[in-house]
């Protein structure tokens, strides 16, 4: 290999290592810039949520509020304090009076907390609903997450509690909200961003139970290991979750648990932030480095090959002044100027061959002169003895 | 006039929500046109024509009363049609049907001069139609009499005197387990159906015969008995479910069904509720509702009437031999109901309000048909 191809792959590795090296930094900068970006929109969401839940919380606890201390509801528990009051007059009542609150749950409860009347459940009056008569200071409680039986099944409901008391009897007002996809369409999800809700009404996970804002989620079996963890320990927590080996396809999810008034898991937030944006730009940007190295590569090509001849030009030049002086020829001269140290090398090339060159005159000189003395010398031997 | 006096002997209850007008104590009036309403639809008065469902099935026995003069001992009418009070003079089939006055009926020519029936009304529509006075007679759920005596509306009932029950279909897994049938049946509370669902209309039904009827109801529990019914079911190691069907076009079947669902949840059980349409059998449907308005004030005969009606539904033969006495009527009673292949609920009273021009109302008698001959048009209030 030559002294100029040595240079040329030089040249080229240090330009290729160059720009490898601005682009990973650049990736891994961009990179670590989304992920900040994405965490942050991702904290902002899991706030709005609970933001948006205590405001639901405080409508909802003043919706019931607003039922138990109307009229008719007084002149309810009015009646029912009475003496073998007639409850089955009211079991239809719950209806109207959730449509007219545009409440998903209302039940209206005796001193007992037997149902009188039940929108949701409409079936099941004269059951008791036990942990309603117990102690509680409900006001001051405001509204809170529940389970709650429906026709349907059982759902999550953000419930609240409120008691008419007449005389030394209770009438409860138990209503609230669904807590479901139209609660999830409510929040307002910056692009790439979803919220999903898991609904733990079941024993086990079932994938059923997780929707976000269209309904149940697609593979939604896959959530169940993190699900069951945080039944397990209902800590927020983030993961991260791959749906096809396409990285794009990747999210990262931040889990939320939504606890019941006794400290139980009822259901889990999850707001999740896709990775297509992160991966997309991540390949813009290593396609961008690709172009970029390849035109620096051609470019790089060009100078090197310039480089590597205006750097090894002159040394040529005193290789051969080197050989013809080899050679014998010791008037050869090389003709490279400049400052440099190359410049340098060939003026003291120059200097060394011209000095050799008078060296060899005056050798010659001198051996000329030698000779005639020695003719002379012999002559006059010659002379004087003949 | 003898049909009248009978008729009127076997009135036994009737509730005006207002006091009758002072004009009912004067002569009766003839004339005039009484409209009624009806959710029934009856699509053929061919004798011979079959009929979709046992309401229509009622609703075509009642409307037959009105047509006919004679009746058979099986208490389907007979003769020639037109004999009767009234004669058809308009007919839309499953719409309306408008007859008029026999002016030669035996027992004396009806007071007013035609009866328009509308058919397929809703229930809604009906007492609505009736408290505007659009309508002098309409039939009205029992369920709703409490809301139209508030209302306003002059309601007559009659006597508990039609059978709503719960059929398991033969054939069906669920059906064939007389265990799960016993537990379903402990697990139904029919007090809470008769006072929250029907607003106090009706009696818990423990037997197929009310108690004003056999005399013997008494011995059949109708309490709820939700203990015993979780036992049973957990000798199962888990709830079995029932897929229980209820007509999609009646309200209180719906209402009945899922409180049944409810009952059988809090005993363990799992008892799911499906709508199904009118007159259809359902492949899905483990036990299915039937309503049986009785054919006679006369038990015996009330009695082989829903046992004819019955046995094929639950795919049992029936006993040949005719139940006569107190004893033998309760002894055929219990063997049907024993079996809980057949599941009494509630017994219902008929309900019509009534319009205010409506005169000299009496509730129909069971079996007995419409009494709209005996009824003349006053002035409307």
């Amino acid at each position: 290999m030559t002294f100029r191809t040595k240079l040329f792959v030089v040249f080229m590795l240090a330009l290729l290592l160059s720009v490898a090296i601005v682009a990973v930094g650049v990736v891994a900068v961009t990179r670590r810039a989304f992920q900040d970006s994405n965490r942050t929109h991702s904290e902002a969401l899991v706030a709005q949520f609970e933001r948006e839940f205590e405001r639901h919380k405080q409508d909802i606890a003043h919706r019931v509020q607003g039922i138990a201390d109307a009229e008719a509801t007084v002149r309810m528990a009015i009646d029912l304090s009475r003496p073998k009051a007639d409850v089955s007059v009211y079991v239809n009542d719950a209806r109207g009076v959730s449509e007219s609150h545009q409440l998903d749950f209302l039940d209206f409860a005796g001193d007992d907390g037997s149902i009188i009347s039940s929108n949701e459940l409409p079936a099941r009056f004269g059951y008791k609903i036990d942990w309603l008569a117990q102690p509680q200071d409900w006001s001051a409680l405001g509204a809170f997450l529940r389970k709650v039986d429906t026709q349907d099944g059982p759902a999550l409901g953000l419930m609240s509690v409120s008691v008419v008391r007449v005389g030394d009897k209770n009438l409860y007002v138990f209503g609230g909200e669904r807590l479901g996809k139209d609660f999830l369409a409510s929040l307002v999800l910056p692009s790439g961003m979803r919220a999903l809700l898991y609904m733990n009404l079941d024993a086990s996970f079932q994938p059923s139970n997780l929707v976000d804002e269209s309904g149940p989620v697609t593979d939604g079996e896959r959530f169940a290991e993190f699900i069951e963890q945080a039944s397990k320990q209902p800590n927020e927590r983030v993961f991260h979750m791959a749906w096809t080996p396409d990285a794009t396809s990747g999210e990262s999810f931040h889990l939320l648990p939504l606890r019941g008034r006794q400290g139980e898991l009822l259901g889990a937030l999850l707001v999740g932030s896709s990775d297509r944006e992160v991966v997309m730009l991540e390949r813009r940007i290593i396609w961008l480095a690709a172009g970029v190295a390849a035109m620096g590569l051609l470019l790089g090509l060009l100078l090197s090959w310039w480089g590597a001849a205006r750097v090894t030009r002159p040394v040529g030049k005193l290789a051969e002044g080197a050989r013809e002086v080899s050679e014998g020829n010791w008037g050869a001269r090389v003709d490279v100027r400049g400052p440099n140290e190359i410049g340098q090398l060939a003026k003291a090339f120059n200097r060394m061959t011209e000095q050799l060159s008078e060296q060899r005159e005056r050798l010659v000189q001198a051996e000329r002169v030698a000779a005639w003395r020695e003719l002379a010398r012999r002559l006059a031997h010659e002379l004087k003895n003949p | 006039m003898l049909r009248r006096l009978v008729a009127n002997s076997l009135v036994v209850a009737t509730v005006f929500a207002t006091a009758e007008p002072v004009e009912s104590a004067r002569r009766p009036k003839y004339g005039g046109m009484l409209r009624v309403e009806i959710g029934a639809v009856v699509r053929s008065l061919d004798p011979a024509s079959a009929v979709a469902t046992l309401e229509e099935a009622a609703a075509k026995d009642d409307l037959d009363s009105l047509l006919y003069e004679g009746r058979s001992p099986e208490g389907t009418y007979t003769g020639v049609i037109g004999s009767g009070p009234f004669r058809v003079a308009e007919w839309k089939p499953g719409q309306r049907v408008v007859v008029v006055a026999n002016e030669n009926f035996r027992e004396g020519r009806p007071f007013v001069d035609s009866v328009e029936i509308q058919m397929g009304r809703a229930a809604r529509d009906r007492l609505l139609d009736v408290e505007l006075d659009r309508a002098d007679v309409a039939e009205i759920p029992p369920e709703e009499v409490r809301r139209a005596v508030e209302r306003g509306v002059r309601v007559s009932v009659s006597l508990a005197d039609e059978l709503v029950a719960i059929v398991f279909v033969p054939g069906r897994a669920a059906a064939e387990d007389a265990r799960s049938r016993e537990a379903l049946s402990r697990s139904i509370d029919r007090a809470a159906i008769v006072n929250f669902i029907l607003q106090k209309q009706g009696e818990p039904a423990g037997g197929l015969l009310p108690q004003w009827s056999s005399g013997t109801a008494f011995l059949f529990s109708t309490t709820v008995d939700t203990t015993e019914a979780r036992n049973i079911w957990s000798e199962f190691g888990g709830p079995r479910r029932i897929v229980l069907g209820y007509d999609a076009n009646d309200s209180l079947e719906q209402s009945i069904a899922e409180r049944i669902a409810v009952d059988a949840r809090e005993a363990g059980g799992s008892v799911t509720v499906v709508a199904t349409k009118p007159g259809t059998a359902s492949v899905n449907t483990d036990v299915r509702f039937v309503r049986l308005p009785m054919a006679s004030r006369d038990p015996r005969e009330a009695l082989a009437a829903y046992i004819s009606i019955l046995a094929p539904i639950i795919g049992v033969n029936a006993d040949p031999r005719p139940a006569t006495t107190p004893q033998q009527i309760y002894d055929a009673e219990r063997a049907i109901v024993s079996t809980y292949r057949v599941v009494p609920l509630v017994w219902l009273p008929r309900a019509y309000g009534l319009g205010s021009r409506v005169r000299n109302w009496k509730a129909p008698a069971t079996g007995a048909g419409w009494p709209f001959a005996d009824v003349w048009l006053g002035e409307a209030e």
